[in-house]
């Protein structure tokens, strides 16, 4: 796998569950790096998240997930044809 | 100076790629939920740290921000212990005691990052000064932020450096913001080098994202503070690249803002024009490495949340508890004054600093007579060792106290005089947050030694603000020793044994003592710290007391006895912090009952943590509570009449002992 993995991310010093609020890019998108992808709520502020490398964008999980930071909520696979495999799931 | 030759830049940006890749590391790593507390990256001031510590050798020293990391590995330091450290782990550079806004590499001239806003500043002027007085040719470099630029202690440290003409320059990363606020709605001048006027000494703007303008700028300040020329403010303009801290939602700018300035990119210039081939890659699998062993690194032992907290005691022996017999008489102020004198005339790296210690010391000869600090205790010394080291201050508590603890970080021992205590708040940080927490945040790394002298003591009819005693503010204080002698014998034994301490101490000076009389041995001798001594031994009750309240103790002592019959025990603590609790408890469980006299305010006072000290110790041997007699809970007031009721008297510690008599039932 070289995919690289989307997840809810640590901002600061909550160390509580994060909310993912919404994708901003859709389930396919080229994205780049310093692109922002999705927004969280942690702590009563929403912000956004940006991609840390280029790619195509799988979305793996809906908005309204409250979970762990850490938690995989896509990935972000080098190619298209890569991102195709993936999407066509297992 | 000309600009980089082409090794110059190759050079320059192998570094910057190797700040950007720790960086961009640290934001992926951070996300994952494992690294604790929160982190500052550098991204955007690259070119600022690289350009700067070009010219920088591993003597040279630098003070370092919150945003720290750009300059550790400009200066050289290994990733492997950055990393450990950013993890808390005991194989990282501070031994996981001080973590991202904290790191500092001693080995490396790398006097720590400061998460206090403008707190290198000082430290790197007295690291200059240390390079001046010892003529070692070292530089010191201080890296700083547009809202360190809004401090007092900014414009302090300036003067300090531009009167002294000291091997410093001030270097400051203005991306903008300070925190969440605009500079342009901050700072009262369009380029924060304009301030450098204001203090005679040259300032420059410089475009903090071009690599070769950093590196040009930065050698001709380092060359002309090394050659004695003396300093310059460098402003770099640079961008905030990303938030202020990883996981910063940067509400004070829009998503526009912020993705315009994630495309800033001050490496572009020198990869378009320079190859470095893998270098890159290279420092990926390097930070691989150090990520692999930070995590597998072992956690500090918790059975050790207090090592490196104090400093060890001096080499050798602990000297004898009592002062040497003598027939010879001198006072406390001349105690005082032997001390410093004999311990600079021992060791030259011994320096003292201070508003008027010298008194007209900048006016040049004639320097006879010159006025010897407020009280004259350093009368004569600069006659003796000269102006570099009996250095008049001006009235900068900030910026000299900085400077000798900066000072004490580059192998001086400043002996310093705030004067009055009440004076002392305006030079907390530099005692609280800079000498007292150094050694445990930076792991041991580094020791602090540095004297803080305070004249202490209400009852001469000066009022609210130079009054106080503050015992228990400085005897709080984790990291600080702080002794308040009481007799002339104890004044020059312990001041000899502060100056001889690796870690800082607070020594307070009684102004109602100075002129009192007592034995005082002629010869060097050095007092421990840490332990209490009874002055007159009894059976029935103990006294306990510091600086002048042993006075008081005394006087009460002999009241009880001739006018009550009662024996009372006096213990004089000498030392604050840390107490000698075997030798209370020891008096306070024989005699059974303890009144502890204490000049500061009643809360949380050396008084109380004595009291509880010694119930805790022997409760079941005590047959009465511990008493406190304490200074009223107010400021010292002028008022003849009001002063006399605010402060503790021997005809109140005779009442609470009757009292605690009285009480007894059992």
């Amino acid at each position: 796998m070289t995919e690289h993995e989307v997840i809810l991310p640590k901002t600061g010093i909550y160390e509580g569950d994060v909310v993912l609020v919404e994708w901003l890019v859709d389930e396919g998108a080229r994205v780049s790096a310093g692109e922002p992808i999705f927004v969280i709520e942690s702590e009563k502020v929403e912000m956004d998240i940006e991609a840390d490398t280029d790619g195509w964008l799988h979305r793996e999980a809906e908005p309204g997930l409250e979970a762990p930071i850490g938690t995989r909520i896509g990935v972000i696979c080098p190619t298209e044809a890569e991102h195709r495999q993936i999407a066509a799931g297992p | 100076m000309t600009g980089p030759d082409r090794e110059a830049l190759e050079r320059g940006l192998r570094v910057m790629t190797r700040i950007r890749a720790f960086e961009d590391r640290v934001m992926r790593e951070f996300a994952k939920g494992d690294m604790p507390g929160f982190v500052h990256t550098y991204h955007g001031s690259e070119p600022v740290a690289a350009g700067v510590c070009a010219h920088l050798t591993d003597a040279d020293m630098i003070t370092s921000t919150h945003r720290g990391h750009g300059h550790c590995i400009a200066k050289g330091c290994d990733f492997e212990p950055m990393v450990a450290e950013l993890y808390g782990r005991e194989t990282g550079l501070c031994r996981g005691r001080g973590g991202s806004m904290h790191i500092a590499d001693f080995a490396r001239g790398i006097l720590g990052a400061n998460a206090i806003v403008g707190g290198g500043i000082s430290l790197a002027v007295g690291a200059a000064l240390a390079a001046r007085v010892l003529s070692d040719g070292r530089v010191a470099v201080s890296f700083f932020g547009d809202g360190a630029a809004n401090q007092g202690i900014f414009h302090e440290s300036l003067n300090l450096a531009a009167i002294w003409r000291l091997p410093v320059v001030f270097v400051c990363e203005n991306n903008g913001w300070a925190e969440s606020t605009p500079v342009s709605y901050s700072t009262s001048v369009a380029d924060i080098a304009e301030r450098a006027a204001a203090y005679g000494i040259d300032g420059a703007v410089v475009d903090g994202s071009d690599y070769a303008a950093v590196h040009e700028a930065a050698g001709r300040a380092v060359e002309q503070a090394r050659a004695g020329g003396g300093p310059t403010l460098i402003e770099a303009k640079v961008t905030r690249v990303r938030g202020h801290y990883v996981g910063d939602p940067e509400q004070y700018r829009s998503r526009e803002q912020r993705r315009a300035a994630r495309t800033a990119d001050p490496l572009a210039r020198l990869r378009a024009e320079i190859d470095i081939g893998d270098y890159e890659q290279q420092v990926v699998a390097e930070l691989d490495r150090a990520y692999e062993s930070a995590r597998a690194a072992p956690w500090p032992d918790p059975a050790q949340v207090e090592r490196f907290a104090r400093s060890d005691p001096p080499p050798g022996p602990e000297p004898a508890s009592d002062p040497p017999a003598t027939e010879r008489q001198g006072s406390y102020l001349l105690a005082v004054h032997e001390a410093i004198a004999s311990a600079m005339r021992r060791d030259p790296s011994v320096i003292i600093l201070g508003e008027d210690i010298a008194g007209g010391a900048g006016l040049g000869p004639p320097l006879e007579g010159a006025m010897g600090g407020t009280f004259g205790t350093t009368k004569g010394l600069i006659e003796e060792f000269g102006p570099d080291r009996v250095r008049d201050t001006p009235i900068s508590e900030a910026g000299f106290v900085g400077a000798g603890v900066g000072a004490a970080l580059a192998d001086l021992r400043p002996v310093i005089d705030v004067m009055w205590a009440s004076f002392a708040p305006y030079c907390f940080d530099q005692i609280f947050n800079q000498a007292a927490k150094m050694r445990y945040m930076f792991g041991g790394q580094t020791d602090v030694p540095v004297v803080l002298r305070m004249a202490v003591g209400a009852g001469l009819r000066a009022g609210g603000h130079h009054s106080d005693t503050l015992f228990s503010i400085f005897a709080g204080i984790p990291g600080l020793k702080v002794v308040a002698p009481a007799t002339p014998a104890d004044a020059k034994g312990l001041m000899a044994r502060a100056v001889a301490e690796n870690g800082p101490v607070v020594v307070l000076e009684h102004m109602s003592l100075y002129r009192t009389e007592g034995p005082l041995p002629a010869e060097h001798y050095e007092l421990p710290i840490g332990r209490a001594r009874v002055v007159e031994p009894g059976d029935d009750v103990t006294l306990i007391a510091a600086s002048a309240g042993v006075v008081m103790a005394v006087e009460a002592a002999e009241a009880l006895r001739s006018a009550h019959g009662i024996s009372a025990e006096v213990v004089d603590l000498r030392t604050l912090s840390p107490l000698d609790v075997d030798t209370l408890a020891e008096s306070a469980g024989r005699t059974g009952r303890a009144v502890v006299i204490d000049e500061s305010p009643p809360r949380c006072s050396v008084a109380s943590e004595v009291a509880a000290t010694v119930t805790e110790a022997v409760f079941d041997r005590l047959r009465a509570p511990v008493a406190r007699v304490t200074s009223a809970c107010s400021p010292v007031p002028f008022s003849p009449p009001l002063e006399d009721a605010h402060l503790p008297t021997a005809d109140r510690v005779v009442s609470a002992v009757l009292d605690l008599v009285g009480r007894q039932t059992k």
